[in-house]
């Protein structure tokens, strides 16, 4: 095959050659032509999006009250890792959380009395994500394995015998979260992708091809009525993905160093980011642009978990120098802090009734603060 | 090559989006926030004076 191919090159060499010099010419313009074309869309789309920013989302915040005193402070501890706490993810039934941590553990918790019901032991630490199925019957984790793996959950047997891989990245796995139902997955990875695969077949349905880095966070509208998700990671930018195409049809920047994590607004419309830049910001999709930077000069640390309370007025921010940040969203300015975490957060997530908010830290704990 | 010709197909399709203005969607957002805030139990605290998280705490001062 390959000789045959060498022959008829050889046989043909002149007209060739002359053919490809031509062909490069084209193709080195046909390039030119491309890169000014992208160079134009740029210039465009920042005149546009700089266009659109006509008056700051806290001026048209000024007519709301300030918030009062919140009464929101630690009411659960749950102890039980013996390692970083990398992750957690609330169960629909607002009550149970799971958790992973950095030693290869993954515990199941009642989170009104701060029981274990279950306690699984993975084969590789650093099990950076884990997330609680929409029927509340199955849990998927993964990690430094690259792979994300799902354990129903019984009482009956040793559950850790029926666990199942589903995905496989060619890096670290970063992140998971079940996509509408117990069937579908939809995982970020160190490998700069983002997949959804059929948890029943483990077969990949779709991946997401766009970020420059790894994927550090991705995340789904609660009101689920799109076909979006959103991703971002350690090319700073946001991406904005269609689920059935697979294309990227929007993306965000502003960040100045690594995002860590990413929420949407219960409104679906907007998403706020956290950085090791120190700053949360609030994307608008509509806007098409960065709303908002909620940043101080005394925060110097990484945010590595953002979420809102039920309204959005609320954005929770779990710092590296171990705080909660509660920032009002729509002033844009911090309206307290919750203290109590020994080491940095690692992950941050409201309940999805809006009850409380949850911590994981590297301080072993898990934190519910209402 | 190919990065290039992603990379402005990607911006051909950023271009023609539809944008609004950050007076609009900020006005959305401030409605939003006003609509839900009473069931918001975090900033106007707990409907009915029932949170499971917060039980235990008034359980023990009755």
């Amino acid at each position: 095959m390959s000789s045959a191919a060498g022959e008829s090159s050889s046989s043909s060499k002149v007209p060739e050659n002359s053919g490809s010099a031509a062909a490069a010419a084209t193709g080195s313009e046909y390039l030119e032509q491309l890169a000014n074309e992208a160079e134009e869309l740029r210039k465009k789309l920042d005149a546009e999006r700089h266009k659109l920013n006509d008056i700051p989302i806290q001026q048209a915040a000024e007519r709301l009250d300030v918030m009062g005193a919140l009464g929101v402070k630690q009411r659960r501890i749950l102890k039980g890792h013996v390692g970083k706490v990398l992750c957690m993810d609330w169960s629909l039934d607002k009550r149970h959380i799971v958790s992973s941590s950095q030693d290869g553990k993954v515990i199941v918790w009642d989170g009104f009395t701060t029981n274990k019901e279950h306690a699984l032991t993975m084969p590789t630490t650093w099990v950076m994500a884990c997330a609680f199925s929409p029927s509340s019957q199955m849990i998927a984790c993964g990690g430094l394995d690259n792979k994300c793996s799902v354990v129903p959950l019984s009482f009956e047997d040793d559950i850790i015998q029926k666990k199942r891989q589903v995905a496989t990245h060619t890096s670290y796995m970063s992140c998971c979260t079940f996509l509408r139902s117990d069937n579908l997955i939809l995982t970020g990875s160190g490998d700069s992708t983002c997949a959804i695969w059929d948890v029943e077949s483990g077969q990949l349905i779709q991946n997401f091809h766009g970020h420059t880095g790894d994927v550090f966070a991705i995340d789904v509208p609660k009101c689920d009525t799109g076909n979006t998700f959103i991703s971002a990671g350690a090319d700073k930018h946001s991406l904005v993905w269609d689920i059935r195409s697979g294309q990227c049809v929007q993306s965000f920047e502003g960040h100045e160093a690594d995002i860590n994590t990413v929420r949407f607004h219960p409104n679906g419309d907007a998403f706020a980011t956290g950085s090791d830049d120190a700053t949360c910001r609030l994307f608008d999709l509509r806007a098409d642009r960065q709303v908002c930077v909620y940043e101080k000069e005394s925060i110097l640390f990484p945010v590595n978990g953002v979420d809102f309370s039920l309204s959005g007025r609320i954005l929770f921010a779990g710092y590296g120098d171990y705080r909660v940040g509660v920032w009002d969203s729509l002033k844009c300015v911090r309206h307290s802090v919750l203290y109590g975490h020994e080491n940095r957060i690692s992950c941050l997530r409201t309940s999805p009734d809006g009850t409380a908010v949850c911590s994981a830290s590297w301080d072993c704990t898990i934190r519910i603060w209402a | 090559m190919e990065n290039i010709k992603t990379t402005t197909e990607q911006l051909r399709t950023e271009a023609n989006i539809q944008r609004k203005k950050v007076s609009e969607v900020a006005k959305d957002l401030v409605e939003f926030c006003e609509k839900n805030k009473a069931t918001d139990m975090l900033v106007s605290g707990p409907l009915d004076a029932h949170n499971p998280f917060q039980e235990k705490k008034s359980c023990s001062v009755l």
